[in-house]
């Protein structure tokens, strides 16, 4: 048991990532070839725009229902809902945010963008901590509007008049995935403006904005859209109860900052936080990168239901970065 | 044991039907005489239902007879007895409906909360000039909740005939890649079989006709089928457009038997069957959307955003400068 142990403990975690990563997309982005459906209700952007999808998102049927008159919250609608949330969160206490870092289709093509910016040798962006603090707020926003929109659609508020119902479903018609998740099954229909009306010209228009943004900011900045994504803010919530955890024991860190100049999403606190046991951070994709940086023995642990599967360790560090082939923590100063 | 007892049931009634009012080129209609619009809600494909004092949802649809989907009167038999009707759910059992009268005419309810489609049959016989008359409207009712999960899709999405019960039948392939969500517009192709005694029937006279009239006719091929591409007839100027406004297009097919026999003690020389196939489409998705305007867009906002993070990186770049320090200063 203990071999077993140290040879996880000293494993290249990163590889093993990449390879999951692509089993993932394969099962999720082409699935639908083999008549796998895994869920409907899934915590990644399993995109059913794209029809050979292995699944679908959780925000498409969560936006679905939330369109529904305000008396139907009481009867069959509020239960349909509530039910579709409780899926999502069964499905979210397992894996985490380790979703995201290893499952999500549209995270995994981020990380493929960053590879070739590497080959590129093109050097990658940061941001400094009050524009991060700002832009994190982004995805609070937009989960508040899919929540919001949807009844707005078919409900009145105040005696204003509903919303447009091209605008439904919103995040759907904004989501860079809608756009490009089918590209990858040969189907590009989904790149097109809709002139039928004003409402459903914005929102195809910006759809094709995100995704254009989105192709360049991944080109740049690592996991670009993960700090917008309304998705994290949900996971982030359920984290607090979740399986698969990551814990810090504040007592052992050196505060050398190398989790921080790892991280692909910039999180501070992972390096300045001491205090706190429980590290997973609304932007954190769980990715166990900091795990693998950190040379301090038990210092970072990722566990599932309190059993710990993989402890940052001297030895592994030491091992994983004296490899030939396997690049240093990139150099970023802690600010 | 009661497959069986049903299936004596319809055989009752294909063969003892009660004399209707010699409605003529019957077909259903989810649309709503205008009078009564008002108390109509419209679910899942604009399916038509009403809600009953329990609070439970009907299914509705009305009888119309005529050829063309617009004009065709609601049909009214106030005097004459009720056509006979057949209601097939989902998982291929017979279910109940009400068949009634009201102005303008026939309209037909049931419960229908099987996910998957129901076929609806309503069936008209009469003699008239030594022609028997088999006349069979059929539509298909989506029911469907995303609620309800979508597994096993393609099993309940399959189309299906009731040749127990139905001589002579339309059936409307599904397209590729065709689910709960689908709506037919314009410009698919659709493909129509056409069954005769539970076979597929050649050389059928098949029409279609869309919500304004435009018709075409074809004769079955050897499958029993007939392909017909929706055209685009709804041209609207942009600010009236509904890019979800559904239209009707109604089918129908004939086929004659040369059989002499009597019906009611009225003698007949040949037997006429008609079969009639309601169906909706929306207009085209590609109605005014472009796909060659959203490429573009895509690739400017590409090119822009990496043109302006370049200059942004290169206007932050700071000039090497070597600095000389005289430490005795």
């Amino acid at each position: 048991m203990k071999k077993i142990r140290t040879f996880i403990n000293n494993s290249n975690l990163a590889r093993f990532r990449f390879y999951f990563q692509i089993v993932a997309f394969i099962l999720f982005v082409y699935g639908g070839y083999l008549s796998i459906t895994i869920s409907e209700r899934l915590p990644v952007f399993a995109c059913p725009f794209n029809k050979v999808s292995g699944g679908t998102c959780y925000l498409m049927p969560l936006q679905h229902q939330l369109h529904i008159t305000l008396n139907r919250f009481a009867s069959s609608g509020g239960l349909h809902l509530l039910k579709g949330f409780l899926i999502f969160a069964g499905l979210s206490l397992i894996f985490s945010k380790g979703w995201c870092g290893y499952i999500c289709p549209l995270g995994t093509i981020q990380d493929w963008i960053t590879k070739a910016r590497k080959y590129l040798h093109i050097s990658f962006a940061t941001y400094d901590k009050t524009i991060f603090d700002h832009l994190k707020k982004i995805k609070y926003i937009l989960l508040f509007l899919i929540i919001l929109i949807p009844i707005g659609v078919k409900n009145s508020f105040v005696g204003l008049p509903v919303l447009p119902h091209d605008i439904f479903p919103p995040f759907c018609k904004i989501c860079p995935g809608r756009i490009l998740l089918p590209l990858f099954s040969g189907n590009t229909s989904q790149i097109y403006i809709d002139f039928s009306t004003k409402t459903a010209m914005f929102m195809t228009a910006s759809g094709i904005i995100v995704a254009g943004i989105f192709i360049t900011g991944a080109f740049v900045k690592k996991r670009f859209f993960c700090l917008f994504c309304p998705m994290a803010v949900l996971l982030f919530i359920l984290s607090k109860v979740a399986f698969l955890r990551l814990n810090k024991d504040g007592a052992k860190c050196t505060r050398c900052g190398n989790c921080y100049r790892v991280c692909d999403v910039g999180i501070r606190e992972i390096a300045d936080d001491i205090t706190n046991k429980n590290i997973v951070k609304d932007d954190c994709i769980m990715c166990f990168k900091c795990v693998e940086a950190c040379p301090e023995n038990k210092c970072l642990t990722v566990s599932f239901l309190r059993i710990p599967l993989f402890t940052s360790t001297e030895t592994g560090f030491f091992k994983r970065y004296t490899r030939k082939s396997h690049t240093p923590p990139d150099s970023r100063s802690v600010k | 044991m009661r497959s069986k007892a049903v299936f004596s049931i319809i055989i009752f009634f294909i063969f003892f039907l009660p004399e209707g009012s010699a409605l003529e080129n019957i077909w259903f209609s989810a649309t709503p005489p205008d009078k009564i619009s008002k108390k109509i809600h419209y679910g899942m494909h604009g399916q038509a239902y009403v809600k009953g004092e329990d609070g439970i949802g009907k299914k509705i649809l009305w009888i119309r007879s005529g050829h063309f989907p617009v004009e065709s009167p609601y049909a009214d038999g106030a005097s004459k007895k009720k056509p006979a009707f057949f209601i097939l759910s989902p998982d291929k059992k017979i279910i109940k409906g009400e068949l009634s009268h009201g102005l303008p005419g026939y309209y037909l309810t049931f419960e229908g909360n099987l996910e998957g489609f129901y076929n609806l049959y309503l069936i008209e016989k009469f003699v008239k000039k030594e022609i028997l008359n088999i006349i069979t409207a059929k539509t298909e009712v989506i029911s469907h909740k995303c609620s309800r999960g979508h597994g096993g899709m393609k099993k309940k999405m399959a189309p299906k005939i009731l040749k127990q019960a139905i001589c002579f039948e339309i059936l409307r392939k599904r397209i590729p890649g065709e689910d709960f969500h689908t709506f037919l517009s314009s410009g698919d192709k659709v493909t129509f079989k056409v069954f005769f005694n539970g076979t597929p029937l050649k050389d059928s006279k098949i029409t279609f006709k869309t919500q304004k009239g435009w018709g075409k006719s074809l004769k079955t091929n050897i499958n029993g089928e007939a392909v017909f591409q929706i055209i685009g007839d709804y041209y609207p100027d942009w600010k009236k457009l509904n890019q979800k406004k559904i239209h009707t297009f109604l089918i129908t097919a004939e086929h004659t038997v040369k059989k002499t026999g009597t019906y009611k003690g009225i003698i007949y020389k040949q037997i006429h069957y008609t079969g009639t196939l309601k169906g909706c489409y929306i207009p085209s998705k590609a109605l005014y959307s472009s796909s060659l305007h959203g490429f573009f867009l895509l690739i400017f906002i590409i090119i822009t955003t990496g043109v302006f993070i370049y200059f942004h990186r290169t206007r932050r770049r700071k000039p090497f400068k070597e600095y000389t320090f005289n430490e005795k200063d």
